[in-house]
């Protein structure tokens, strides 16, 4: 309960504010591309328990697992966590999800007492390990991925420990950015530890207690009026990963959602076992992309904080992909957690018929170029690539969007060409790859690039070549994720989605991004939107007629010949590839 | 250029200032007589008003429209074409394969978890983005160049598909500007009529996505912009007011009308730009260091730091998106500019915010605004929705008969009526509920002082509070209180300041060239630079003042710091002085600084500034109008205290206890209990708080 609603509503500005400080703090100081520009990090602020009281708006993947990587911190250190101490971690089976993402907490006190941690996640560069980037999908086992930090205390009393920076620095690729970006986290935590002692000067640790209760409280209320409105009930749904990089597949993602009055409960059961390359994820990532799923089916705007989780339980089996045994490896397991929340949604669709789009491109593909200089040191390129939406269930789907598990950029072409290594020969949108529907799916990107230098080598992580992108209420599915190498050439290649290989000066390299899927009937879309889209270049002119059933001569639609396409259709009826057509 | 003509001391100089719901003109004469108007704003002709405006103050003032030596003009018809998608149909012509760099952005959304969620509708449409068979390489060989004739022929395709406006934004075009250039020129000597846009000329940097966005937002006002000032410029002929025209950039100088009308992208933040100036032209007045700017108004409040007279410039912003006080971490919601800006955090709070309590039972103001109309539901005309208005004058802060000088008359029962169901959902009575709204703004407020102050390594506690717009004033002690801020200035007409700050700005011109790596010789570098400054002086005139500034970060960050650089001879050493300047600010700013070896230069901009002859002292040390007899209210604070009620003339230069209410014709000011308050030399009302 809400004591003083005006107090309140000024602590809540005030911690809200403040996550977001955190998170400006790295973001105006980080030094890798990958922070800096592509904004892969985190900042959250959590109380003396290790619950979460706010998050900045930052990376929906990475938000939910901090719950568990304080548990990490106080199984370790427990009552030894001391004013002027930083801890970090990056160990998956202790607390971390896969080795890039380095946690750091900053304990916060007032005098003796604990008032909480500010913590940050940053997705580094590069932590070591055989491949640059240390997310290869080829790992087969978290000893090749970097150098594994369990819980430990990286400053002790305001002293940072040399020795261990030392050895983190000299395990890993551009050590310099490592340095940098990790200094910008220290600094994030200072921001958040200052704001976090302030309002305990103002409220008293006694009260801000209480405040943090009565926020956690807020969360939870407003969540469960939003449950009301379902009908209680299990819903089923499966999507899959096409492959797990080393040559098995289909992947699957199984969730059973059960509604009730006490709230919702996903069972993972009928998932996949734990694979051999590097898509394994954690307990605590699953949580984390089912959470975001959640959020934003019942609750963009309510408080993220570790009083929305409560009412949700989880059933996820130990040695799957979801919940990996060490030392299975980690470093591409990003794509799980989209493919979770793709299987999420498809189960609560049926629940929230108003508000669950239809599948997007399944998460950002990436692209890792990685180079060795004259000198013997390495370069890292990222060119992490997002494509689509899915149709919604009352309009289109969005054309060159993040996914809702991420909120990643993409990297400038100029800056990827200053480089030298590499020319982007081509960038934008593929004509009827978005899934028809009366709403239609955003639209698949492609991303052309000739390499310069002499020899690279190229490693990708992609997905949604086989299982593709579904539509809902009878919606398209999207069109598939593609790399090809020397498109239109000699040597042409289709490459399997998540390849990693050598390519020399003068080869050229496509990728697609998957199309999002449509969402109800495509022949029930208005004639008008589909020939604005013809009129874009969005849909060609037979991808009208053969998508739609939308007849369309030199700009202006054919009204009769659409009329009498659109009954034949209707009648050859149901050939539709919906995996949820009604 | 005829600009130092304009700036003669002798005449008469109008500022006329374009808000939503008024406009404002004040007229300033050679002896310093100062006459102010406020209209009502007429859209869509927004210059209607102005003209109408501008002829009533000379006539009020006894002044014939030939002795009127500039017009001054803070506008926001450029950031109206954006926010109502009126601009043109405009066209983005590129090289072959990047037509959808425009619409596909930087992928980013400002929202994470709205499934709802959808883009801004790119200003140009796919079907008008056009492409040519050329490529600039990243060292500026071409491969090949653009082919006349392919250009022709898209000319007449441009023409074919009735385009207005087109902006060229080339890949790697920043590394070859020539090559955009003569594309452009050929567009232009073929398209007669059509207002065609170089990015290279709007904004010359790296970055392809931005610089696209920057001059498709150029041309697609273009035309409105361009339109908007020749048509003022001729009504005012037309009343005989034939003096030149002068426009507010968003960076706080202004420029003549015939520059702006070519790269109207820069100003699309005219109108809070000119409160800043005004602003940072009393900070150099009365001698203060570290000043936080602090507007409010209807809809929005709005804070800006000036440091040493100076206000921080942005690189870069987004248009069109709204609020504006997370910076860089939730962008995607309107269109990416990348002009010189002044660097004003907003919060969605002003008089009109409404008031609600949601279904926990939580108390929240704004950011939904009931607007001009229906407006605050005192305002009786039909609003039913409390606002921060209605709980002032429930609280007895506002008035309870009249505002703005008799021109809106409140109804408090109104007020208390709209208030009364929020606070029966919050177990309260209507004046704790007032007071709870009242503390609630004043909280989220804090957030927009701080982005511009302790996330920037500025403690807010040594600043001076500078406050004004039409609710400003009234909010301005107790934000200071809760941010520790000891001194609070109310300067006069605070209602009308920020045309005030028209009369007194500078002329401003900047310019910039990106990096390049020939740079590393320092001669190139200093060659560069009197390359810029020339073409600066060239147009402003000898008298310009001209400052060489180096955007400057470490290697892998996003964001720059501007250092200015030192006076004198361009030599290593100077580099060395820019580079110490660069770490010594990096550690103010966030606490640590890198090492050389990662000091990257990004930008070389060169600022031209004419000083104006006009002191604002001449304005602030007038004697002010007498105001309606002292009175009291019952003001409700932590409890209900009869409080007396002035003029501004009637408050005297020894600091007297709160509380109290000062009323202007346009504004009014509260003093809380237990801060203090008088009148300085220049008519300001000085609140001030003894330490904490």
């Amino acid at each position: 309960m809400i004591r003083d609603a005006v107090t309140f509503e000024v602590f809540r500005n005030a911690v809200t504010g403040l996550a977001d400080e955190m998170a400006i703090t790295i973001l105006r100081t980080a030094h890798s591309q990958l922070v800096a520009s592509s904004m892969d990090f985190s900042a959250a602020l959590c109380d003396s328990q290790g619950r979460i009281i706010a998050q900045a708006n930052t990376l929906p993947v990475h938000l939910g697992s901090i719950p568990a990587a304080m548990e990490a911190v106080f199984d370790e250190f427990g009552d030894e966590i001391r004013p002027g101490d930083v801890y970090l971690l990056n160990d998956p089976s202790l607390g971390g999800m896969h080795l890039p993402d380095i946690f750091v907490f900053s304990p916060v006190f007032q005098e003796e007492t604990l008032l909480g941690f500010s913590v940050t996640v940053v997705n580094h560069t590069d932590v070591g390990g055989w491949a640059a980037g240390s997310m290869a999908v080829q790992s087969k086992s978290i000893f090749a991925e970097g150098i594994q930090i369990p819980p430990l205390r990286l400053v002790e009393a305001g002293v940072t420990n040399e020795s261990l920076l030392r050895l983190i620095l000299r395990n890993v690729r551009e050590p310099e950015l490592l340095r940098g970006d990790l200094e910008s986290q220290l600094a994030a935590g200072h921001t958040g530890a200052e704001g976090l002692r302030e309002l305990a000067a103002r409220h008293g640790v006694e009260r801000l207690n209480e405040l943090i209760d009565e926020l956690l409280d807020y969360s939870e209320t407003l969540l469960r009026a939003a449950l009301a409105e379902a009908v209680p009930g299990t819903y089923e749904f499966t999507d899959h990963i096409d492959d797990d990089g080393l040559g098995s597949g289909p992947i699957p993602i199984a969730v059973k959602a059960t509604l009730s009055e006490s709230g919702i409960e996903l069972d993972f059961t009928g998932s996949s076992p734990q694979v051999d390359s590097a898509l394994n994820a954690t307990d605590s990532f699953t949580r984390s992309a089912a959470y975001a799923a959640l959020q934003g089916v019942l609750a963009s705007d309510i408080p993220a904080n570790s009083g929305f989780y409560r009412p949700f339980s989880f059933v996820i089996p130990d040695a799957s992909i979801l919940n990996g045994r060490r030392p299975s490896a980690r470093g591409a397991r990003g794509l799980v957690g989209f493919r979770i929340i793709d299987a999420v949604l498809g189960a609560l669709a049926p629940v929230f018929p108003g508000r669950v789009p239809s599948a997007g491109d399944g998460g950002p593909d990436g692209i890792a170029i990685g180079l060795v200089g004259e000198d013997g040191e390495s370069t890292v390129l990222w060119d992490p690539l997002s494509g689509a939406w899915g149709a919604r269930p009352d309009r289109d789907g969005v054309d060159g969007i993040s996914c809702l598990g991420a909120n990643l950029t993409n990297t400038p072409i100029e800056e990827l060409e200053r480089s030298g290594h590499i020319r982007i020969d081509g960038y934008g949108y593929l004509p009827d790859s978005g899934g028809a529907g009366r709403w239609r799916g955003g639209l698949a990107t492609f991303r052309d690039m000739t390499i310069l230098a002499p020899e690279v080598t190229v490693q990708i992580r992609s997905d949604r070549r086989k299982f593709l992108p579904y539509g809902l209420a009878g919606g398209a599915q999207g069109s598939p994720s593609l790399n090809v190498l020397n498109l239109g050439g000699p040597g042409e290649r289709l490459l399997e989605s998540k390849p990693h290989l050598a390519m020399t000066a003068g080869d050229r390299h496509r990728h697609v991004t998957a199309g999002g899927g449509g969402h109800g009937s495509p022949f029930e879309r208005e004639p008008e939107r589909v020939l604005e889209d013809v009129l874009d270049g969005k849909v060609t002119q037979e991808g009208a007629e053969r998508d739609y059933g939308v007849v369309i001569r030199d700009d202006v639609i054919d009204e009769s010949a659409t009329a009498a396409s659109r009954a034949e259709a209707r009648s050859s009826a149901a050939d539709g590839p919906s995996l949820l057509a009604e | 250029m005829p600009l130092s003509r304009d700036l003669r001391p002798a005449g008469w100089r109008v500022g006329a200032d374009i808000g939503g719901t008024f406009t404002d003109v004040i007229a300033l004469g050679p002896a310093g007589e100062v006459v102010p108007m406020k209209v009502p704003s007429t859209p869509p002709d927004y210059g209607a008003g102005v003209v109408s405006a501008t002829t009533a103050v000379l006539s009020s003032a006894g002044v014939r429209p030939e002795a009127v030596i500039a017009m001054l003009h803070g506008t926001t018809v450029a950031t109206n074409a954006i926010l109502e998608k009126n601009g043109v149909r405009t066209a983005v012509v590129t090289t072959r394969g990047f037509r959808d760099v425009l619409e596909i952005g930087r992928l980013r959304r400002p929202v994470l978890y709205d499934l709802a969620w959808s883009k801004p509708e790119p200003l140009a449409r796919r079907r008008h983005r056009y492409e040519l068979d050329q490529r600039i390489m990243t060292d500026g060989r071409l491969e090949p160049p653009a082919a006349e004739d392919e250009v022709r022929a898209l000319a007449a395709r441009l023409r074919e598909d009735e385009i207005q406006a087109v902006a060229v934004c080339l890949i790697n075009s920043y590394a070859r500007p020539d090559e955009e250039r003569r594309v452009a020129e050929l567009l232009r000597a073929e398209l007669p009529g059509v207002y065609v846009t170089a990015s290279v000329d709007v904004s010359p940097q790296l970055q392809e996505y931005e610089r696209t966005s920057t001059a498709t937002v150029n041309a697609y006002i273009g035309p409105a912009v361009h339109g908007y000032l020749t048509r003022l410029e001729a009504a005012l002929r037309d009343e005989r007011v034939s003096a030149p025209l002068l426009v507010m950039q968003s960076s706080g100088g202004l420029l003549d009308a015939g520059s702006v009308g070519r790269r109207p992208v820069q100003i699309i933040e005219s109108g809070p730009a000119a409160g800043v100036t005004a602003v940072q032209k009393l900070a150099r007045l009365v001698g203060l260091s570290t000043v936080v700017a602090f507007d409010m108004g209807g809809t929005t409040a709005k804070a800006s730091l000036i440091e040493n007279g100076e206000p921080f410039v942005s690189a870069d912003y987004e248009v069109g998106g709204g609020m504006n006080v997370a910076r860089g971490i939730s962008s995607g919601a309107g269109y990416p500019v990348r002009a010189p800006s002044i660097d004003i955090a907003e919060v969605g709070s002003g008089g009109g915010s409404i008031i609600s309590v949601d279904a926990a039972g939580a108390l929240h103001v704004g950011p939904a605004s009931a607007g001009a109309l229906p407006g605050p539901a005192c305002y009786g005309k039909g609003g039913e929705l409390p606002t921060l208005t209605d709980a002032n004058v429930t609280l007895g802060y506002l008035s309870a008969e009249a505002l703005a000088g008799g021109r809106v008359t409140i109804h408090p029962d109104l007020a208390a009526k709209a208030l009364s169901s929020a606070a029966e959902r919050l177990g309260g009575d209507v004046p704790a509920t007032a007071r709870g709204a009242y503390q609630v703004a004043v909280s989220s407020m804090t957030t927009a002082v701080k982005a511009v102050t302790s996330e920037r390594g500025r403690d807010p506690r040594e600043a001076t509070m500078v406050a004004f717009g039409g609710a400003g004033p009234l909010y301005a002690a107790a934000l200071a209180r809760e941010l520790g801020i000891s001194t609070v200035i109310v300067p006069v007409h605070p209602g009308l300041f920020s045309s005030l700050g028209l009369l007194v700005a500078d002329t401003e011109l900047h310019e910039l060239t990106p990096y390049r790596p020939e740079f590393a010789e320092v001669s190139a570098l200093a060659e560069e630079f009197e390359r810029l400054a020339a073409k600066v002086s060239e147009e402003l005139g000898a008298d310009a003042v001209v400052d060489r500034l180096l955007d400057v970060r470490y290697r892998g960050q996003r964001f720059e710091l501007r250092i200015r650089v030192p006076d004198g001879e361009f030599t290593d050493g100077l580099l060395a002085e820019v580079r110490a300047r660069f770490h010594a600010e990096h550690e103010r700013t966030y606490g640590r600084a890198g090492t050389d070896e990662l000091v990257e230069l990004v930008n070389l901009r060169v600022r031209g500034r004419l000083a104006t002859p006009v002191s604002i002292a001449d304005v602030l040390s007038l004697p002010i109008a007498e105001g309606n007899e002292p009175t009291t209210r019952e003001c409700r604070f932590a409890e209900t205290v009869t409080t007396p009620v002035v003029g501004r003339a009637d408050l005297g230069t020894e600091p007297v206890d709160g509380p109290m209410i000062i009323e202007d014709m346009d504004a009014t000011t509260l003093v809380p209990p237990g801060a203090r308050v008088h009148r300085d030399q220049f008519s300001n009302i000085v609140i001030t708080w003894s330490a904490a």
